[in-house]
């Protein structure tokens, strides 16, 4: 089924040439991400002001108003995942890290046993 | 480094190819197959060529995972038929596009029904509230992820011209049906992200104990689900079967309590239909009684529609179980394509023949 798919694995690897933040890429992606209406799809926005159950959110440079409801704890300055106009989780950076470490860990294993 | 570059690490090459080694070393030419349930799973997997990176025994399978494919027929008839009476009917982009017995919603809406695509329920919600003098029905489609914004907006007494037709539905009953399903083995979950965030990941152990199954609650990065995949292989080696949280930075393992209050505020669990699987027990959310005000199945008497779930030669019900690809079904690609759909896995973002289709050798 591999042989179909026209994207390969050059993605990932034209992926790691954009890790800033600012980079066009990441906000290309996300202003696809909302402007497209995928039920489960989820982005993250970073909150720049609350005011009651309403959320400014800034989607790599694309401001929405988004609903914070659920998350009654949010405060200014965290990054949350929203779905269809709801932010439904904070974006924990600190989780992010100790994943992104994990695999640095693995790539070093791997560099290490080719040498 | 903001959250924003760290999501960035989830598609890094060296970091894929690490995960890889770890995935081949692991799986020992065993042959595995791991089922994903939710549609943005399957577009990352299939725009990043995620197949191409595993060894061949494993397979890698699209489940029941995209809300507009599994909308049962009668639910989309339903709300056909309320906008053919005139009232205002909204809902999400991929939903107007699915086709249902002998219509769609887009359909309608060329022919001069007052049909409005919306991005959230509060969006539906505002159009009642400016539109006092019609009648304003919500077709809320999704999995566990959108049923609390819809719970929400139920519990915030939303005006008195303002409806819901749920077809919203629970993911782990689904599950387990592909768990009974003759001839298909399921050797590991990846389970939904977002529904994930509502739920936690506690409520997929009773599955992975009973059927020895293990479930790994996967991100929508490249490196997320391969990390996914890792971990299932590595619960397989060592003779485990637990629900596990790849994805930490998002995911609670209890969830998100507030999500669940409001879920189990406005809604009771009851026997829902899924296109093309049959009615699944207890597997739908549905507005309790209190609020039969704004619940468009009460408000409105219906005459039972006469509703084909699955059309003469399509064969969706097949792909949504995953039983199979959907290039192997013979209207792929040629009766049944994104711009003219027959079978709803072709509509949406989330349907796995357009994202397929969309990833296709031109």
């Amino acid at each position: 089924m591999s042989s179909v798919l026209r994207r390969t694995p050059c993605t990932l690897i034209e992926a790691a040439d954009h890790v800033d933040v600012s980079c066009h890429k990441v906000l290309k992606q996300n202003h696809e991400a909302l402007t497209r209406t995928a039920m489960c799809l989820a982005v993250p926005g970073l909150i720049l002001s609350i005011d009651g159950d309403y959320a400014s959110v800034d989607f790599g440079g694309v401001k929405k108003r988004v609903c914070v409801s659920l998350l009654p704890d949010i405060e200014e300055g965290e990054y949350v995942i929203v779905h269809t106009g709801y932010a439904i989780e904070k974006l924990k950076p600190e989780e992010a890290k100790k994943t992104l470490a994990l695999f640095e860990e693995m790539a070093e294993l791997a560099s290490g046993m080719e040498r | 480094m903001g959250p924003m570059a760290e999501q960035s690490g989830f598609q890094d090459a060296r970091y894929a190819q690490a995960v890889t080694a770890e995935i081949k070393r692991l799986s020992q030419n065993r042959h595995v197959r791991i089922v994903h349930v939710c549609g943005t799973h399957e577009d990352t997997i299939s725009s990043n060529g995620i197949r191409s990176l595993l060894p061949e025994s494993i397979e890698l399978v699209a489940g029941p995972g995209c809300p507009v494919c599994v909308c049962a027929a009668e639910d989309v008839d339903m709300a056909i038929e309320l906008a053919r009476q005139g009232h205002t009917v909204t809902t999400f982009g991929d939903m107007i596009r699915v086709p249902s017995t002998d219509s769609s919603l887009a359909k309608e809406k060329s022919e001069g029904a007052d049909v409005r695509v919306v991005y959230g329920a509060n969006e539906a919600v505002k159009i009642a509230g400016e539109n006092p003098n019609r009648e304003v029905i919500f077709v809320a489609a999704g999995f566990e992820t959108t049923a609390p914004t819809i719970a929400l907006e139920v519990l915030r007494k939303p005006p008195e011209n303002f409806s819901v037709l749920t077809s919203l539905k629970v993911i782990p009953p689904a599950m387990e049906l592909l768990m009974n399903i003759e001839g298909f083995a399921v050797d590991g979950f990846i389970t939904p992200g977002h529904v994930s965030v509502v739920t936690g990941t506690e409520v997929f152990q009773p599955l992975a104990t009973k059927y020895g199954v293990p479930c790994v609650a996967g991100g929508f990065e490249p490196l997320d689900v391969l990390e996914s995949i890792r971990m299932i292989l590595l619960q397989i080696e060592e003779g485990r079967a637990e629900s596990e949280n790849e994805y930490r930075r998002v995911v609670r393992p209890g969830g998100n309590p507030v999500a669940q209050k409001a879920l189990s505020d406005a809604f009771d669990l009851r026997d829902a239909p899924w296109r093309g699987l049959g009615i699944i027990q207890d597997s739908g959310y549905f507005l309790k009684e209190k609020f039969s005000d704004f619940d468009t199945r009460r408000k409105y008497d219906f005459s039972p529609i006469d509703s084909i779930d699955i059309l003469p030669g399509c064969l969706c019900h097949k792909v949504i179980l995953g039983m199979i690809d959907p290039v192997d079904c013979p209207l792929f690609g040629k009766r049944c394509t994104p711009a003219d759909p027959y079978g709803p896995c072709m509509v949406g973002h989330e349907g796995t023949c357009r994202i397929r289709h969309e990833n296709l050798v031109l």
